[in-house]
């Protein structure tokens, strides 16, 4: 369970301050896939970031005993440690301490094979990216966060990868954030419509949808 | 996954910070990460061979090149190098920032912990080497002490380097003037000189530099015949217990801001 006990979130702006969230109350069960509708600039990637941890509350609090991911294809890799020293480094951050085990999932979730000693620096993004989400796969996370739609990349063992998620979904979540509801479908059953300053939970996702569709429409 | 202690916590975010750090820093070089311990050790020795053996014999109390030892390693490296470390540590808090297991804290610490270490290392390695090859007896009278007066000049350099961190995003000028201060810190902070070589009234007016004690607490607790005039520990505690304060409380009501950058 997530709670989002009255949450304000305002940055520093040249003229003032721009305020994102206002007294904002939420509960997300467990075990429920969660859509974050809002249109572009509406501060979804921002509440994603506040319940992933990463971004922090101007007031108020977030309480969760869940294990979460990072955004996903957000990793950022420090390009001198090679793809095995990166992978130790987010499992120790974890505290994951079976690297071994870690490491071998994630050889049979992307293409790194025996380049595992190789430096980051001499992956391109194309390759990097999906990594991202074998390494995620493998921590074993009870959330997994993405901002944006669920991307498999575009290499040849993209289906194993969906084939991977599809499975982890079964005993873990995601929360995604999106501002086209189609995006979401196919993993989510419930959503968060981002309305003005306020976030709504919907537990059941088409009805969001529909919220989402009619404020969207007055705009 | 089990749960983690507070503590397990934060010594698995450490040691994770600091294997990323020396692979940031030293790894496009040839002998890697033994920089980490070579760096402040080649400084440490360039000062020693420029002002060691000039066959100054005037202390009396101690072989130069360890009187030269005991002043840079502690100015140098635990205080000068933890403070400008730890005040530019918002540099790579970007880089860290997808991972919510770090704050801008950890990097301060891990910082402050790993110059304190690679300090002691690299007085273990000087002073072995300085038995070995100058016959000099290295090892401090007062081993622990000195150790200890070392650490609370680490503290300080953590506690002025947060500060100057947490105040770079107003102004970058700020990390500039900090810099151009460590040159004359160096001349006022009884560094080439033990405080008994100065004489009044100059010596109280010295006295009141908080660093010239603790540089003086491990003099004398390193050399068996030294005797400080002026040292005081409270006095040190004083500063100490008051910049520490200063720093926790700036990176208490700025760190956001620093970090939303």
């Amino acid at each position: 369970m997530i709670r989002i006990e009255r949450l304000s979130k305002s940055y520093d702006i040249k003229k003032g301050r721009a305020i994102i969230f206002k007294d904002v109350n939420l509960t997300i069960p467990t075990g429920r896939s969660i859509a974050i509708l809002g249109s572009g600039g509406s501060g979804k990637t921002t509440l994603l970031n506040l319940i992933g941890g990463i971004d922090f509350p101007t007031i108020g609090k977030i309480k969760t005993e869940l294990d979460m991911s990072w955004p996903i294809s957000h990793l950022r890799y420090e390009k001198s440690m090679s793809v095995r020293q990166n992978i130790r480094f987010v499992a120790r951050l974890s505290g994951r301490e079976n690297f071994d085990h870690i490491e071998e999932e994630v050889k049979t979730l992307s293409l790194v094979g025996d380049r595992m000693s190789a430096r980051t620096q001499h992956f391109t993004v194309n390759e990097l990216r999906p990594l991202d989400m074998a390494i995620a796969l493998a921590l074993n996370f009870d959330v997994y966060l993405f901002d944006g739609a669920i991307n498999f990349g575009n290499q040849s063992n993209k289906e194993i990868l969906r084939a991977a998620f599809d499975k982890k979904m079964k005993t873990s979540q995601v929360i995604m954030a999106v501002d086209n509801p189609a995006q979401a479908k196919e993993y989510c059953d419930a959503s968060i419509v981002i309305k003005g300053n306020d976030a709504i939970y919907f537990d059941v996702f088409d009805e969001g949808v529909e919220e989402f569709k009619i404020s969207n429409a007055v705009n | 996954m089990k749960r983690r202690s507070l503590i397990a916590l934060q010594l698995d975010v450490i040691f994770a910070i600091f294997i990323r750090e020396i692979h940031r820093k030293f790894s496009d070089y040839k002998l890697g990460t033994l920089w980490a311990i070579l760096d402040p050790m080649v400084m440490v020795m360039v000062f020693v061979i420029l002002f060691g053996f000039k066959g100054r014999g005037e202390f009396g109390y101690v072989e130069p090149p360890l009187f030269i030892l005991a002043a840079f390693l502690p100015f140098k490296v635990m205080w000068n190098q933890t403070m400008k470390e730890c005040s530019n540590a918002n540099n790579i808090a970007r880089g860290l920032k997808s991972f919510r297991q770090i704050r801008l804290f950890d990097i301060l610490v891990t910082r402050a912990i790993v110059v304190f270490l690679t300090a002691l290392t690299v007085g273990v390695v000087i002073s072995f080497g300085f038995w070995w090859v100058l016959g000099i007896d290295p090892i401090p009278y007062r081993i622990l002490e000195t150790i200890f007066y070392g650490g609370t000049l680490t503290i300080f350099g953590f506690a002025i380097g947060t500060m100057v961190c947490m105040v770079t995003d107003i102004a970058k000028e700020i990390g500039k003037l900090i810099n151009i201060t460590t040159m004359p810190l160096l001349f006022i902070s009884a560094v080439f000189f033990p405080m008994s070589a100065i004489p009044e009234p100059y010596r109280g007016w010295l006295a009141y530099n908080p660093l010239v004690h603790p540089m003086e607490l491990i003099r004398e607790n390193w050399f068996y015949r030294y005797e400080s005039p002026v040292s005081d520990p409270v006095y040190w505690g004083y500063w100490l217990i008051g910049a520490l304060f200063m720093a926790l409380m700036t990176y208490r009501i700025r760190w956001r801001k620093v970090m939303a950058l």
